[in-house]
């Protein structure tokens, strides 16, 4: 009896350490979102795009304040599971800065990511971020950006509609477009995307 | 007790607390989505047909789900079908909008401004949309896609909260998005407030801005905000919207001479 018992345990014992290790060699890809407070609206977008990494998939951590480029770097430079990020902030055509204004550039960045938006105005006028982070050529890889100048309170009104209502449901490019149709006004959100435009954004 | 027991008994115990987890999340979910089909379902069927019919595409509906939206306070249904997502408003069971879900992106508009105005305003009409709104702007999005923007107008004043906004392949006759902004323009008090005035205004309320600060200035309709200082306000106003040299924008209220919001450039 106690010997057909302990087998009982060993048995089960050994069906958790299955369902443990499956789980952990499954873990989703991860994804990491950063808010540069100088922006009123830091805490929101990052609330909004942890919102919507998650719905995708994604096993997300966001930080919002005074970010740092060596924080950002140290997530660019991942060996990990790392392949979607968001960067709320501000930033120009083939950069982007961090909390005191020091610029990470397409010479910095490396790796393959699936999913990364750059919320800065220009951030997408050229490929140059996009081909940084390797998002283009790839049917599951995509990089989004603006391709032109956009207001903070205008970014954080697609930021929601993107992340809150349409990821997820359609693919990227669908979703962008269809935020960027809610945001009042004419122009107001030159959104713009590099890479697979069938890709729905879904962690790997 | 003996170990295996105590081993039994913890596994056991999270398995029961995965499963009441899951359970719960489940469950919230669905009667969400069931609140949502409820109330709506019945009422939409034709409304689907008559939106999606003129851009020639099914209207089955495959799922119903429920979106609180925030940002103008609407509680929305939205309506999955084939190719689109319809949204509808709750309450008025007005439509909000239709977007489509897999863009085809497929082909590059290389069509003349005429040709892109003649198809999306015959598109708006066969939609039936408001025929009091005015196209006031309409340029290409991007390599594919334009954006046209019919709005309601004031006295000379266009309301971006009372208008249609739709981005379209004119090539594929496609609506890749149309969004239905409802919101009218209910302000009566007269515009005392001058351009100067209002410059002078933004000066004594803010720092570092003077009347050289200001490269422009408009007469707006526009919503406040809480860029500048607390503001739960989200009636619209006419407002004076003032551009400072880095590209600063600040709101002066054109009745009560008041900052009510303003913007920045992320750049």
């Amino acid at each position: 009896m106690i010997k057909s018992k302990k087998i009982i345990s060993v048995i089960l014992i050994a069906v958790l350490l299955v369902i443990s290790i499956s789980t952990i060699s499954n873990a989703s890809a991860s994804s990491k979102v950063f808010g540069n407070s100088q922006s009123g609206y830091a805490s929101d977008c990052v609330g909004y795009a942890i919102y919507g990494y998650n719905l995708l998939g994604y096993s997300v951590t966001g930080s919002s304040g005074q970010i740092t480029t060596s924080d950002m770097l140290a997530w660019i430079g991942n060996t990990g599971n790392g392949y979607g990020m968001y960067v709320h902030t501000y930033g120009g055509d083939g950069y982007f800065n961090d909390y005191y204004g020091y610029s990470i550039v397409d010479t910095d960045i490396s790796g393959n990511w699936d999913f990364v938006y750059i919320d800065s105005s220009y951030s997408a006028a050229s490929n140059t971020l996009a081909s940084a982070f390797n998002t283009i050529g790839y049917t599951n890889r995509c990089f989004l950006g603006w391709s032109n100048a956009v207001t903070i309170s205008n970014a954080c009104f697609f930021n929601y509609y993107l992340w809150t209502c349409y990821i997820g449901n359609t693919t990227v490019q669908s979703a962008a477009v269809s935020a960027a149709s809610c945001v009042p006004g004419t122009g107001t959100t030159p959104i713009a995307l590099y890479g697979s435009t069938s890709y729905y954004g879904t962690a790997r | 007790m003996k170990k295996y027991q105590k081993i039994s008994i913890l596994i056991a115990v999270l398995f029961s607390l995965l499963i009441s987890i899951v359970y719960a999340a489940t469950e919230n979910s669905s009667s969400l989505d069931e609140e949502a089909e409820s109330l709506t379902e019945a009422a939409i069927s034709s409304q689907i047909e008559n939106i999606l019919e003129p851009i020639g595409t099914n209207s089955t509906i495959r799922k119903i789900e429920a979106f609180d939206d925030k940002m103008t306070d609407q509680k929305i249904s939205k309506v999955y079908t084939d190719n689109y997502i319809v949204s509808l408003n709750n309450s008025t069971k007005q439509l909000v909008g239709i977007y489509e879900k897999e863009a085809k992106y497929n082909l590059k508009t290389t069509v003349t401004k005429e040709s892109a105005r003649e198809f999306i305003t015959s598109k708006y009409n066969e939609m039936n949309l408001p025929s009091e709104y005015t196209l006031v702007y309409l340029e290409k999005f991007d390599d594919y896609v334009w954006e046209a923007d019919f709005q309601k107008e004031y006295n000379g004043l266009y309301n971006m909260y009372e208008a249609v906004k739709v981005f379209f392949n004119p090539e594929n006759e496609e609506i890749v998005a149309l969004t239905i902004f409802n919101d009218p323009y209910t302000e009566t008090s007269e515009t005392t407030i001058s351009s100067e005035e209002a410059v002078s205004r933004a000066a004594n309320s803010i720092d570092n801005i003077n009347s050289e600060s200001i490269k422009d200035s408009k007469l707006t309709l526009i919503k406040g905000n809480s860029f500048y200082k607390e503001n739960k306000d989200k009636t619209i106003h006419k407002a004076w919207v003032l551009v400072t040299q880095e590209d600063d924008q600040i709101f002066v209220d054109a009745a009560s001479g008041e900052i009510i919001g303003g913007d920045s450039i992320n750049d």
